[in-house]
């Protein structure tokens, strides 16, 4: 079930079964509301406006005596029930004397033999969210129920913000995610910018939920199904190759210290070094052929001033890197583009290094390594000392297009 | 009993021909067979990293290269082993095992004590790694110990010329770790082939200098009783030997062999494919409290960091109260690629702008004092996984989520740990995981 005032009156169902329900005036009713009576998975999700005096009853589906489901709403916190027991609770944030937009996002999912409530909520006007979450055991809901929305049954316990301050309700028997409930009820986030392969899941079924060969039937659509799947599959269980927080980065000045720990860059670009703290390896997937490399630093004046000398990043994807090794292969590489830190930090920055070609070994070792430069500028040393250290490091493995012969390239280098 | 065997090893899907099944192409046994081996060849595609652990931007390491004669201990005991790494039971990929790999540099000195000093003992370093399995039927514990090369330099030291660690750097592996005999034994593999969990620990002993140790999940070969074993991810279209058998065994495409052996029927393969977009997921993050410059040498267990705050702060970062994207964090972006069409609706409501994945997250943690404790692991503002628990016992504890993961590796996304104590209380982390996990 779908209301939206923004669309249609509001107690017009815009959901498929296009049942509307009965405006009572003060609240809006349906009796019997069977389609309202799910068990978990179940999303209930309600866009009201809300004051720091508003009370009552937001949302139920009940009777006179009791109820299956309940939303409330007392002192600014957003309860909700089933069956006479409280499931967990919210403060909304950011609530004043008037009327403020918020969002209400009640989920359930199986979890076992328990149920997993989430309970978000969203205030539109100070971009806040509170969350909750509880495990319970399961409830199941009376088809005879009446839905009432703005009031329990029959107008009781009211919403004082009134019916005139829903602006949409939804009921659905899945759990929603509150990424979903992001997307469709506050703002739909901008697309982002993607070269490499993107896979999305398909809806499957296991054969005895499919009509394989039964009548009217062809086996043909069935092995191409299968055949879809695995394409939108294949990259499933392909993990980050580099997901490093150090607790305790050290701090990285113009003078490397000890020498012991750094070498030239393998371009052997002048200035440019890598150093052992920044070196990483491991084994790839056998269908990736790039990543995508993402640092995050601080850059600062260590004499404490604001000015720095612009600090250069870029990533390294090595294979064959001598480790006594007899009769190791040359040493390939594979780098990134330049990316220069030019401000000072308190806290720091994220890096985007762009993504970054892969190679790799037979055996499909590689190695990831940091390289970077301090370019010094005048004044390096003397009025200002500059330093970077390393937050977070992510590098991400996907499949590109290297050279348009489709996706299924795997070539590095 | 009918066990099939599909190998893994050195295998991997390209581009299934969707093209030459759609409407109008005769449905032709290769085209069919294909398909089969597509599927049969997904369980070869990742080389998932579920621990690491390694010198990773800390300033030194934790072994020093001074004087190994000291009055207190600043070199770690030759023979007690201290855990760096540790990781829940986590779920294993179908047909999977691990792999260690250690890049190390040279191991420096150990100590023993004789009065009144600590004195050297041997330039020693070894990498024990423990795994528990758990398997359906099942537990088992395997061990291994790869010895290290050592420093010849004098207290163990490490060599001090320019590029020293480089020009010593050194690779060991344990190429698998696995549980019982399912390298020789059939019966074995088919055991350890679905719904295994594995507990990692690496531990370091002596003067172990590690640059970076990481643990991958790797595929390896994957079994099934046919005619008895009803989950199952593979659709093993297979030889004797685990390889994908030539041609399709009969003329015309089939809905299955008996109602016993689906083997290369349309059934199996909904089946599987069913499966393979249900079950596998990655290993997203891992994070140990480990750190080579500041934890002490006699430290047996995994540091851990520690909050007594009685509102959320971040675990790492302690003057931070709430969650941005301009913060450091883990990436979850390569789960983009792991959506589930029942919790995320890429294409109907998110329309590839935006993805959750779910997921069940980890915490080695425990809390003094009384009440209760909340960990939240959160990757935007609405989407939070919340670990809630009142122990004064220091264990793996868990939760499960929707957490917002990016549409692909290349959608950026940060989730931060937050924590909360109870009134007069220190909440204390030592370790995380999070993993995919069907909900």
């Amino acid at each position: 079930m779908l209301l939206d005032i923004d669309t249609a009156a509001v107690n017009v169902d815009l959901g498929p079964e296009r049942l509307n329900l009965t405006n009572a005036g003060t609240y809006l009713t349906e009796a019997n509301s069977i389609r309202s009576a799910l068990t978990a998975p179940r999303n209930v999700l309600v866009s009201v406006g809300m004051r720091t005096t508003d009370s009552g009853v937001i949302l139920q589906l009940g009777t006179a005596v009791s109820y299956s489901y309940r939303i409330s709403l007392s002192a600014s916190v957003v309860s909700v029930f089933e069956a006479g027991f409280l499931r967990t609770s919210v403060t909304m944030p950011g609530l004043v004397a008037g009327f403020r937009k918020c969002l209400i996002s009640w989920s359930q999912r199986v979890e076992g033999g328990n149920v997993v409530s989430e309970l978000a909520c969203y205030n539109f006007a100070t971009l806040a969210w509170a969350f909750a979450t509880a495990t319970h055991t399961a409830a199941t809901p009376v088809a005879t129920d009446t839905l009432t929305v703005a009031a329990a049954t029959s107008g009781a316990a009211a919403y004082t913000g009134g019916l005139s301050a829903f602006w949409a309700v939804h009921i659905g028997r899945r759990f929603r995610s509150t990424t979903e409930c992001a997307g469709d009820f506050i703002a739909d986030p901008a697309a982002p910018s993607i070269t490499g392969l993107r896979r999305s899941p398909m809806l499957t079924g296991a054969s005895t939920d499919l009509g394989i060969a039964g009548e009217g039937s062809f086996a043909g659509p069935s092995f191409l199904m299968a055949a879809a799947a695995t394409r939108q599959a294949d990259s499933r269980a392909t993990g980050p190759f580099v997901n490093v927080l150090p607790t305790t980065p050290v701090t990285e000045l113009v003078l490397s210290s000890p020498l012991r720990f750094y070498r030239p860059t393998p371009d052997a670009v002048a200035g440019y070094q890598l150093c052992i703290r920044y070196l990483f390896h491991g084994y790839l997937s056998p269908t990736v052929n790039a990543a995508r490399a993402r640092i995050h630093v601080r850059a600062y004046d260590t004499l404490g001033g604001a000015t720095i000398s612009p600090v250069r990043f870029r990533g390294f994807s090595i294979a064959n890197l001598p480790v006594g090794v007899p009769n190791q292969p040359k040493l390939t590489w594979s780098r990134g583009a330049i990316v220069s830190v030019t401000t000072s930090s308190t806290t720091g920055v994220w890096v985007d290094l762009g993504v970054i070609n892969l190679v790799r070994e037979s055996s499909n070792l590689s190695y990831f390594a940091l390289g970077f430069k301090i370019d010094s500028a005048v004044g390096e040393g003397v009025s200002f000392q500059t330093g970077w250290m390393l937050n977070a490091i992510t590098v991400d493995p996907l499949t590109l297009d290297m050279s348009d012969g489709g996706n299924g390239d795997t070539e590095g280098g | 009993m009918a066990i099939k065997i599909r190998d893994l090893r050195n295998t991997s899907t390209a581009s299934p021909p969707i093209e030459t099944l759609l409407g109008g192409q005769e449905g032709r046994k290769e085209r069919v067979l294909s398909v089969h081996a597509q599927a049969d060849s997904l369980l070869g595609n990742d080389r998932n990293v579920v621990a690491r652990v390694g010198l990773h931007a800390a300033a030194s390491f934790q072994v020093p290269s001074t004087n190994s004669t000291s009055v207190t201990q600043t070199y770690p005991l030759r023979t007690v082993s201290r855990l760096t790494s540790r990781t829940p039971p986590f779920a294993v990929l179908p047909g999977h095992f691990l792999v260690l790999s250690a890049l190390v540099v040279p191991s420096g000195m150990t100590q023993k004590f004789a009065a009144p000093n600590w004195v050297p003992d041997a330039a020693f370093g070894r990498i024990d790694v423990t795994v528990n399995w758990t398997g359906p039927a099942s537990t088992t514990t395997n061990h291994s110990a790869p010895v290290l090369p050592n420093s010849g330099e004098t207290w163990g030291a490490e060599t001090t010329a320019a590029g020293a660690s480089w020009a010593g750097l050194r690779r060991v592996e344990i190429p698998l770790l696995f549980p019982a005999a399912v390298t020789t034994n059939s019966s074995d593999l088919r055991t350890w082939s679905e719904g295994v969990s594995a507990e990692v620990q690496v531990s370091y002993r002596g003067g172990v200098r590690a640059v970076d140790v990481v643990v991958q999940q790797v595929p390896f070969k994957y079994a099934r009783n046919v005619g008895v074993d009803s989950v199952f991810t593979s659709t093993l279209v297979t030889n004797g030997a685990g390889a994908i058998v030539p041609a399709y065994p009969v003329d015309y495409p089939i809905e299955e062999r008996s109602a016993t052996d689906p083997t290369f029927g349309s059934k199996l393969l909904a089946n599987v494919t069913d499966r393979q977009h249900h079950a596998l997921g990655p290993v997203l993050a891992h994070w140990t409290a480990f750190t080579e410059s500041t934890t002490p040498v006699t430290a047996t267990a995994v540091p851990s960091v520690t909050t007594a705050s009685t509102t959320f702060v971040d675990m790492l970062r302690t003057s931070v109260t709430t969650w941005a994207s301009t913060r450091p964090g883990w990436s979850l972006s390569s789960g983009g690629h792991a959506q589930q069409f029942k919790s995320s609706n890429a294409l109907r409501e998110l329309r590839d702008r935006n993805a959750c994945v779910p997921v069940r997250c980890w915490a080695l943690c425990s809390r003094t004092g009384t009440g209760t404790a909340t960990f939240r692991f959160q990757s935007e503002n609405y989407s939070i996984g919340e670990l809630n628990f009142s122990s004064t016992t220091h264990a793996w504890r868990s939760c499960t989520g929707h957490l917002r993961a990016g549409v692909s590796p290349e959608d950026a996304s940060v989730l931060e740990i937050f924590g909360k104590a109870p009134a007069a209380s220190t909440l204390s982390l030592s370790s995380i995981l999070i993993e995919y996990r069907d909900l």
